[in-house]
């Protein structure tokens, strides 16, 4: 008798919370696509430091040199030797973004990328887990050869420096990528090596380098992922 | 954007308040993928335990009720709608201020434990502040 209570409350409660399981406002769908891989970053933490650096470099260079005239603005490369030697300048993994960027088919000689929302668990700098929940935007898809639409992803690397939680072209550094996707080298233009390329040895820290807006992207080969289905 | 509102009705039995509602709930949620729009409708029913200090009428008791909530969302990926039932239980504190007969403003407030089914299919409690007048 004294059971009954028991038997009849936990049957109550699977009656009360029956149907689809309810979501909150931060849910996105249904993944249409998951990956996960090993991301690679360039060895060394004076390497990655310098791209922390380089942006305080482009800040100084618009102010005090001419982009025209030479890509060597001697102020500024004393300022960023300084900020090397600081403390303050060491690599900090909390700036550590993995992107997900889709090459623009429709502009010659390429255009920064369009960088999709996807939601990215990362263990810098080990690995990563990306989930999709929408399709590319139609602007970077193209036409399959055997049917279909498809678009070019690359997972990209980069240093938030100025923390607005996307990417800034020309403000913040790529310092790395998921290795094994179509995209086999960095975007042209960009601050930093390709990733996996060894830091030379007789130069710790690379020299910043101006990013040129018109050079953009480079034309990724052919794509080697399953095409979008038509929309 | 949020909303709800109910309707309802109260007996003050000589020891006791029983209270009986319909209840109605709108809320849009957006984030960087998906735009959530959720309609509540639901019924509940309380018993009180009120006190009067003159115009003015305080007390506790614990309400029950049972919501069936939709979900539907606009997104350009993948997100069917979902229909499920939320029961809720809770203590709740009611306060009111009665100026005239048959007239009083009622402020209110609680805690709902709700049995919400998740996404792995198990059943939980989640705990909501619940709260309102009128």
């Amino acid at each position: 008798m004294y059971r009954k209570p028991w038997i009849t409350l936990p049957f109550l409660a699977a009656v009360l919370g029956c149907g689809d399981p309810l979501v909150g406002g931060a849910y996105r769908g249904r993944p249409l696509l998951a990956l996960e891989g090993p991301i690679e970053l360039p060895q060394g933490a004076d390497f990655l430091a310098a791209a922390e650096c380089e942006g305080d470099w482009f800040d100084c260079f618009d102010r005090q040199c001419d982009l025209d005239e030479d890509d060597f603005c001697p102020p500024c490369d004393d300022a960023f030797e300084r900020c090397m030697r600081s403390s303050a300048a060491r690599f900090d993994t909390g700036k550590l973004r993995l992107g997900l960027f889709w090459a623009r088919p429709d502009e010659a000689g390429g255009s920064p990328s369009v960088q999709q929302f996807a939601l990215v668990v990362a263990s810098f700098p080990a690995r990563y887990q990306l989930s999709l929940y929408a399709p590319p935007p139609a602007a970077v898809l193209q036409p399959g050869s055997a049917g279909g639409r498809y678009g070019l992803g690359l997972l990209l690397v980069y240093l938030d420096t100025d923390a607005d939680d996307g990417f800034t072209a020309g403000r913040d550094p790529i310092v790395g990528g998921a290795p094994g996707g179509p995209c086999s080298t960095p975007p042209a233009g960009s601050m930093m090596r390709p990733w996996g390329a060894s830091t030379p040895a007789s130069t710790a820290w690379p020299s910043p380098r101006r990013a040129t807006a018109g050079r953009g992207w480079p034309r990724p080969p052919p794509p080697t992922t399953a095409p979008w289905p038509s929309s | 954007m949020l909303g709800r509102g109910a309707v309802g009705l109260r007996v003050d039995l000589p020891y006791l308040s029983l209270e009986a509602r319909a209840v109605y709930g709108y809320a849009e949620a957006q984030n960087a993928v998906v735009g959530l729009t959720q309609h509540l409708v639901g019924v509940d029913v309380a018993a009180l335990r009120l006190f009067d200090f003159g115009p003015v009428a305080a007390g506790l008791g614990v309400r029950v009720g049972v919501d069936g909530v939709q979900q539907t969302f606009e997104t350009a990926g993948e997100a069917p709608d979902r229909r499920g039932l939320v029961g809720r239980a809770g203590p709740t504190a009611r306060l009111e201020l009665a100026p005239a007969a048959g007239v009083s403003v009622a402020l209110f407030g609680g805690m709902d434990g709700l049995i919400v089914r998740r996404s792995d299919g198990s059943l939980g409690l989640d705990a909501v502040p619940s709260g309102g007048w009128g």
